[in-house]
């Protein structure tokens, strides 16, 4: 199907500024290193990579911060846009469609606003990486981390199969390398060596399913794929064993990536292996990059393979992540009761969190409120991944004091660090979900929008998974307490206790801890952001899409134009 | 002053004291105390404030529909100056919150929650004054304190049932720690018992709650639509409508109940609360007694009642059995304690029983005033129980600080040596016992008399608990207080500050019970029995199936308002 796009418009370099930035900065990273810091002591040079590669980071992020301020003047005032940058490039960016590069990538406000988050969030990761000693070779890990981040910019912001599996990979593969980075420890070169050999089947098998995909409907770009998937009408999969195969294929991805259950096993080795800071990354990043185009391939392009007929167990994925969601939250959250090792619960407790998000991505698809419920799982995302940044800097700490990480090596901290004890109070707190801190309304929106349905088959089988999860996060108390306990009902060691945060530590726990308070305070402002932006992520159409849109006619009496991949056809009376 | 001003800082208050406590400089305890209980003392006097406000302005102690009716939501922050979609002077204010999920911030008094919020102010006075002898991390101790009596604050405010949760949720934490780390032996071990109990009771309340705002409604309801959180505009859905069917009532009736029962607690959810209390500091059990039990029996009657009507009516025989099982369990268990404190616990767990009951005893045969009755004893014997209650975890706080001992076998002869204390105790314990006179009376008798228009076994049961009841008491004091016993024959009389803070308690004590009318009744009823009147209104209407409201002229009033 040949696909109508513009000519390639050298412009378009300008809208992924943050992701060129990052990848020329990386160079500029490895080549200071090697030339200039090599031959200081390991504590200032460390240091000084670290500060450089924050300025790097610093500039990506003023850069998609400016996108962004573009962006949204588009939208609101663009005469004023107009006299800002000129005409030409003022239409340039007020483009409606929002592709670019040959409707490969999204760009616009979506993609703005989760570049500043991966920024942010690459930021407080790199800030933490300079707190401790866990390698030598500073310039190349630094690199590592950027280059991993470009990767998920760009998987995020992918609208078509062939650039999210490269983006996919670019992520990846820097981040195995990353993990195995501490070679002074053989549990990091294992969690790479495992890391490596569970993503690269997990992403042999993906591609498989991409394929067919591409066999099946002849197109890569998700708005084409959900278009022709949506003439398929209510039968939806049935019968089409191709198509099942590839969707299970892509689950086997996606679940990897995300690590649910049964994908999740290099998750815990991985975790407690891998350098803290590296975990963070791959806590956080990773899996926000990871949810965001698992909504998008699921929700866009395989939108129509949902619950064409209206059933839970019909044919479509929808009983197939609904299983998957409940599977991964109860084990994830029992396993992590019997955990004492701080990094191993942080990492079944993020194999929960996938649990919570993928019933948001189930909810997503058949809520009544239509793409926008996909803002709760944004929602969601943000607030998981500021908590667990915030978390994993606590690992920095106790790696860089106690050369542990038990969670018995937090005892007593709240006598000899009071303030960032009642920091990770919150957190832990924040990732239990008690109002109110945003992992309640996280949480909170998610299950709200599994319940927001019209009359269907899958309603009660939501609801039940809302149950399901609201018990889940009772049980979660439990060894989140633990952290707790330790805090603040233990008598820090006489010697070799934690010594004082340095802001390397500090600022992620506080700046995680401001965040999930003020987004739990005061959650209106990033849900309305998120559901805001929820609806062009997951509706970006390819540029000849219009037409055929415009013909269709419109469904029923739904007032506003809907997305192809939205229109589930009703069951058949 | 204005309602925004007045009842938000009622539990914005208590807040702030908490960060001003923290800001206190290392090495000046003192002042932290003192800071302490001058917060604690304005959130009183705000609460006497609203109460005077409350029971003297006829714009305010108009029935709590009309006056939320009467309000404009107003988004939050608003273009217009604060406080524009207020009618001032009728304690209700509302503000959006979370407009996405329509979630107002939306606080509101009647009879009801203003007399727990004024036992709210007194209790977490008396307990702060009560917590000087706390040694360790003063100022820690203090901003949990603080926190705590914010957050109970809120849930007697809230009006929005996501509002309500939020505060409800917050309780616990503070409750955790106060617990975890100035408790007793075991402390760990009841702190978590009691987070993770009442966590997941939360989770049936958060349940219920969500079921009401997603319900699409079993009948139509004048243009009612779910997907609000409105406490008020719900209520009178649920009386006056049957959009939420007989069926799905039952369901949020149950959920709510045993959301509340693990709060309040009773049999089969109560085990939390021995070891929460016998762990937990003097100041703390008098909270936990005092107000945190009261909110279980708040939700109850402001919740589970009115929201599902329909369902609490098919439900009212297990409950009410529930409640006259609890009373007699409580009764015995009290009666095999040796330990004193644990005794009083049990005891608790008896007397909430009769709120069980009191609010159970659903005889709605010609008309509701025996019903009445009964929610009017339940809400009395939450006021008289907080009161006795709160006393008497003081008084075992007291003899522990003293003979560091709790064991009943071995004290004894106590009133030669501390006669003040004695005859504190007497009264309290008596009023606590049902003593007619005394406040424990008035609440036994309604809840007693409901009980047995209700069903003469449960009121027959019920009635010889009282028996039981005077069986533990009597034999405490005996055990206690008579006798002779060389070993504590030194020990000193209540100091004056342990006699402040006793004596409001003992006064109150009479004072309930000699004049329940002027005192409490005659403010906190005509609330008491509109809840009852909807409640009627709504199980019969539903009883008789969800077309029944057909037969109403107009559709209700709240939802006309919206």
């Amino acid at each position: 199907m040949p696909v109508n796009a513009l000519p390639m418009d050298l412009r378009d370099f300008l809208r992924v500024a943050p992701a060129v930035l990052l990848s020329a900065w990386g160079l500029v990273v490895v080549a200071a290193d090697l030339a200039r810091y090599r031959r200081r002591d390991a504590e200032s040079r460390r240091l000084a990579v670290g500060r450089l590669t924050l300025i790097g980071v610093g500039l990506a992020l003023a850069s998609a911060v400016a996108l962004f301020g573009i962006d949204s003047l588009a939208q609101s005032d663009a005469p004023r846009l107009d006299r800002l940058l000129g005409e030409s490039f003022a239409s340039y960016f007020s483009r409606p469609d929002g592709l670019i590069f040959f409707g490969t990538l999204a760009s616009g406000l979506p993609t703005d606003v989760l570049n500043v988050l991966f920024l942010t969030l690459l930021g407080l990761v790199v800030w933490t990486s300079t707190a401790y000693a866990f390698t030598d070779d500073l310039g190349e890990y630094f690199a590592l981390l950027l280059w991993a981040t470009v990767g998920m910019m760009l998987l995020a912001a992918s609208e078509e199969l062939a650039t999210l599996f490269i983006a996919l990979e670019t992520m990846t593969i820097c981040l195995y390398l990353a993990s195995a980075f501490e070679k002074s420890k053989p549990r990091s070169a294992e969690a790479g060596l495992k890391y490596f050999i569970y993503g690269s089947v997990s992403s042999a098998l993906f591609l498989y399913g991409l394929s067919f995909v591409y066999g099946l409907t002849g197109t890569t770009y998700f708005d084409a794929i959900g278009r022709v998937l949506g003439r398929g009408g209510h039968e939806g999969l049935a019968g089409n064993l191709v198509g099942g195969a590839a969707l299970l294929l892509m689950l086997v991805g996606f679940g990897f990536k995300v690590a649910a259950v049964p994908f999740h096993m290099w998750a815990p080795d991985v975790y407690e292996g891998a350098p803290a800071p590296v975990s963070a990354w791959i806590a956080t990043g990773s899996k926000v990059a990871s949810f965001v185009v698992m909504l998008k391939v699921f929700l866009h392009a395989l939108g129509p393979w949902s619950n064409p007929s209206n059933e839970l167990m019909g044919p479509g994925w929808l009983g197939v992540v609904v299983v998957l969601a409940a599977a991964t939250m109860t084990y994830g959250n029992l396993a992590a009761l019997a955990q004492r090792n701080y990094k191993r619960m942080l990492a079944y407790s993020s194999i929960a969190h996938a649990g919570y998000i993928l019933v948001g991505v189930a909810a997503a698809s058949v809520s009544t409120a239509g793409p926008e419920a996909a803002g709760a799982v944004l929602y969601y995302l943000v607030v998981y991944a500021f908590a667990n940044v915030g978390a994993f800097a606590v690992a920095a700490w106790l790696a860089r004091d106690r050369d542990g990480d038990a969670i018995a090596d937090l005892d007593g901290l709240a006598r000899t660090s009071p303030a960032l004890a009642v920091c990770i109070v919150v957190l832990m707190l924040s990732l239990i979900g008690v109002p109110p801190f945003a992992g309640f309304f996280g949480k909170l929106a998610i299950f709200m929008e599994a319940l927001r349905q019209g009359p269907s088959g899958t309603r009660i089988v939501l609801a039940w998974l809302v149950a399901l999860g609201l018990f889940n996060s009772v049980v979660s108390a439990f060894y989140y307490v633990r952290v707790l306990k330790a805090m603040y009902l233990r008598e820090a060691p006489s010697v070799g206790g934690l010594q004082r945060a340095k802001s390397a530590i500090a600022v992620p726990i506080v700046v995680a801890t401001v965040v999930v308070t003020a987004c739990g305070i005061v959650p209106s402002p990033l849900m309305d952001l998120m559901r805001a932006i929820a609806r062009p992520m997951l509706t970006a159409t390819t540029l000849d899409a219009t037409a055929v849109t415009d013909a269709t006619p419109a469904a029923g009496a739904t007032a506003r134009p809907r997305p192809v991949a939205w229109t589930t056809p009703s069951r058949p009376e | 002053m204005s309602d925004y001003l007045l009842l938000t800082s009622l539990w914005l208050v208590p807040l702030i004291g908490a960060g001003v406590v923290l800001c206190v400089p290392k090495g000046s305890e003192r002042l932290v105390k003192y800071v302490a209980t001058g917060f604690t003392a304005a959130g009183l006097l705000l609460a006497l404030v609203a109460l005077a406000i409350y029971v003297g302005d006829d714009r305010a102690n108009a029935p709590l529909a009309e006056r939320a009716a009467a309000i404009r939501v107003v988004s939050w922050p608003a273009s217009e100056a604060m406080g524009a979609g207020d009618v001032d002077g009728n304690l209700v204010i509302r503000r959006d919150w979370i407009p996405a999920f329509n979630i107002q911030y939306y606080l509101g008094l009647d009879g009801i929650s203003v007399s727990l919020l004024v036992l709210t102010g007194l209790v977490s006075l008396l307990a702060c004054l009560a917590s000087w002898g706390i040694e360790k991390q003063v100022r820690g101790y203090y901003a949990l304190f603080l926190l705590l009596v914010a957050s109970m604050t809120g849930v007697f405010l809230a009006l929005d049932l996501f509002l309500f949760y939020v505060f409800f949720e917050v309780m616990l934490l503070p409750m955790y720690f106060l617990i975890a780390v100035w408790g007793g032996e075991e402390r760990e071990y009841a702190a978590i018992k009691f987070l993770l109990y009442t966590l997941f009771g939360s989770v049936f309340i958060l349940v219920a709650i969500l079921i009401l705002y997603f319900w699409p409604g079993d009948a139509p309801a004048g243009g009612f639509q779910a997907g609000t959180f409105d406490v008020v505009a719900l209520t009178t859905i649920a009386s006056t409508t049957g959009y939420y069917g007989r069926w799905i009532q039952d369901w949020v009736f149950v959920l709510f109940l045993v959301g509340f029962l693990v709060k309040l607690p009773s049999f089969p959810f109560h085990t939390w609360l021995p070891d929460a209390h016998v762990q937990a500091p003097t100041p703390i059990s008098m909270i936990l007694a005092g107000v945190l039990l009261k909110v279980g029996g708040y939700g109850l009657i402001r919740l589970a009642w009115p929201l599902a009507p329909a369902g609490a009516f098919d439900w009212s025989y297990v409950v009410a059995a529930l409640g006259v099982f609890s009373i007699l369990y409580g009764a015995l268990a009290a009666m095999a304690q040796t330990d004193f404190k644990k005794l009083v616990a049990y005891s608790s767990i008896s007397h909430m029983g009769y709120v069980t009951l009191g609010m159970a005893a659903m005889n709605l045969a010609g008309g509701s005033g025996y019903y009445a009755y009964g929610v009017n004893g339940a809400m009395y014997m939450m006021l008289a129980h907080g009161v006795t209650s709160a006393a008497m975890f003081f008084l075992v706080g007291v003899i522990y600080d003293r003979a560091h001992t709790r064991d009943l076998d071995s004290l004894g002869g106590l009133n030669d040596a501390m006669p003040v204390y004695g005859a504190m105790s007497y009264v309290i314990f008596f009023g606590s016992m049902g003593l007619p006179g005394l406040c424990g009376f008035v609440a036994e008798i309604f809840v007693v008399l409901a009980a047995f228009h209700y069903s003469v076994t449960l009121g027959v049961l019920a009635a010889a608990a009282v028996v039981l009841t005077a069986g533990y008491i009597l034999w405490t004091i005996q055990r206690v207080f008579l006798g002779r016993n060389e070993t504590w024959k030194d020990l000193p009389d209540l100091t004056a500050r342990e006699i402040v803070i006793a004596a409001p308690l003992v006064v109150l004590t009479v004072l309930m019970g000699v004049f329940p009318q002027p005192l409490v009744l005659r403010w906190m009823s005509p609330s008491v029995d509109r809840v009852v009147q909807g409640v009627a209104e709504g199980s019969a209407r539903n009883a008789a199936g969800p077309m029944a409201e057909s037969r109403d002229a107009g559709p209700p009033q709240v939802a006309r308002a919206r």
